[in-house]
């Protein structure tokens, strides 16, 4: 190889990694507005070695560290009946008391009435809201919805395979409406819309302004979903740690599994049968726990846990009454680079 | 006797550390901040936009902050931020597959036709690599690390990283010879 073309292809990556300074204050800024810190309860040695090399290596280890805290109010902890109404605020992890509002703008149409967009099989979820009556939630950020997936945890929407369609032309430092759209098979199955201004293609202020989505069934089990990080809680409506579930690595193409830890072990939710041959057993769906289920009390927004007799699977009860079957990963080294 | 400092002692990060553990938002901020331009413009590189670049950043910043008690050695604070920026930056990049077009007049600063022209092209051919190619060509030509920092947020033994790099440039400079040619 050339030392011109190295020597190119180091110029062009100095051009191309220069770094604007408004993206750097915004950055900067965000710093400072950080979720608090969560604690996490002290590890056992064989756990935390399992962390380090599992989660440690790939996005997991993002999945569930960048998650806000477990010990968050509440306010998911009821197992959502089949059809229950209402709609569900964003997560309290988000700022609702944002009140900058472009409110000169003149809303496109395709800012309206998202819930009459979707193209859902059964009836839409009864979660989020319709542009102006519900929060504006964010913080400074990127005309992207990513960061805000990241820290949802009470409602169910695709964690990943947004795609920006439209948007409405832009002006550096004008307000701007984004729209974007998670399909199936060209069918749209749920809507985040952003508003907000950029600067200079950068951070700017951004926030989500209404999102409306079909049942969770109905998505790509590929992309992952907010719900697989749910905080967890026990019993008696406590939250708890003793149970912890994240999306699997993206960057391996990991983000159809679920990986939950309890205790010292590791289960997964591998409905594509990526860790096959990994797991005691594989994952499967049943229509009913059986006889010799074992409940454990702990629960989340998506599922109620039980355990086998034999300890070796999970027997994930979800909101619609059926029973995901969990293998139990005979790696709880697993992990990616 | 006075005291005499030691003015080539390099300063300890340790401090800094415990502090961003105990939730020190500005003992965090002193942490990242010098490392800030440069994982923007690796995670631009990588991405390709500036507002994936962004993204990446922020998630970073985030998985750092929750994570910082993970961190055994505080000294090695900078090489671990870089992990979680690669980390972010190769997600996001693989996520929104696209190719992305720059406008000549975004690349030379200087506005010269042919160095333009040029660079557009190596755009093109870097654009054409995957993910992870580019992620190498970003750990060794913009940030320069050493190859053990490189293999580390590769995966791969210190005796590949070498190899991989001359690959991956193989495989750019067919990318640019094709787009040359268009």
């Amino acid at each position: 190889m050339s030392d011109d073309f190295e020597s190119l292809l180091e110029r062009w990556l100095r051009d191309r990694g220069r770094t604007d300074r408004d993206v750097l204050a915004a950055l900067a800024g965000h710093v400072a507005v950080l979720p608090p810190r969560r604690r996490r309860r002290g590890p056992s040695l064989v756990r935390a070695a399992a962390i380090v090399l599992a989660v440690g290596l790939g996005a997991a280890y993002i999945g569930t560290v960048a998650r806000p805290s477990s010990d968050e109010p509440a306010g998911a902890s009821g197992f959502p009946s089949p059809g229950s109404g209402g709609t569900v605020a964003p997560s309290p992890t988000l700022d609702p008391t944002v009140v900058a509002s472009p409110a000169d703008l003149e809303a496109p149409d395709w800012a309206r009435d998202l819930i009459g967009q979707l193209e859902c099989d059964a009836e839409p979820a009864p979660i989020g809201y319709e542009r102006g009556e519900g929060p504006r939630v964010g913080r400074e950020g990127t005309a992207s919805p990513s960061i805000w997936l990241y820290g949802v945890q009470d409602v169910d929407l695709p964690l990943s395979g947004w795609r920006i369609e439209p948007t409405t032309p832009w002006e550096d430092g004008l307000s701007h409406f984004t729209r974007h759209v998670a399909t199936v098979d060209g069918r749209l199955k749920a809507i985040i819309l952003m508003e907000g201004k950029s600067t200079q293609g950068g951070p700017g202020s951004w926030y989500v302004t209404a999102f409306r989505a079909c049942p969770a069934v109905e998505f790509d089990p590929s992309a992952g979903r907010t719900s697989d990080n749910a905080p967890w809680f026990d019993a008696t409506g406590v939250p708890t740690s003793t149970v912890r579930t994240s999306t699997g690595p993206g960057h391996c193409g990991w983000e159809s599994t679920v990986w939950l830890w309890m205790g010292d072990q590791l289960f997964l939710r591998d409905p594509l049968g990526i860790f096959a041959g990994k797991t005691i057993g594989r994952y499967r769906e049943e229509t009913q726990l059986p006889q010799d289920a074992v409940q454990t009390g702990y629960r989340n927004l998506r599922w109620h846990l039980y355990r086998s007799a034999d300890q070796d699977t999970l027997l994930m009860l979800t909101p619609t009454g059926g029973v995901e079957v969990w293998p139990r990963s005979s790696d709880p080294f697993i992990g990616c680079v | 006797m006075e005291a005499v400092l030691d003015s080539t002692a390099k300063p300890t990060l340790a401090p800094l550390v415990a502090a961003a553990r105990s939730g020190d938002r500005d003992a965090f901020g002193r942490l990242v901040e010098p490392h800030l331009s440069d994982a923007v413009g690796a995670a631009r590189i990588v991405t390709g936009t500036t507002a994936d670049a962004a993204d990446a950043v922020q998630e970073a910043l985030l998985s750092a902050w929750q994570g910082i008690e993970d961190l055994r050695d505080p000294e090695a604070f900078p090489s671990w931020f870089r992990r979680q920026v690669v980390r972010a930056a190769l997600r996001i990049a693989k996520r929104r597959r696209r190719l992305v077009e720059l406008d000549i007049e975004d690349l030379g600063p200087d506005g010269q036709l042919d160095r333009a022209v040029e660079q557009r092209t190596l755009a093109r051919a870097f654009e054409r690599l995957d993910a992870r190619d580019r992620l190498l060509l970003t750990l060794h030509h913009y940030w320069g690390l050493p190859v053990a920092e490189t293999a580390a947020h590769l995966g791969v033994p210190e005796g590949t990283v070498k190899s991989r790099v001359h690959h991956a440039l193989k495989r750019l400079r067919a990318a640019y010879d094709a787009e040359d040619r268009r």
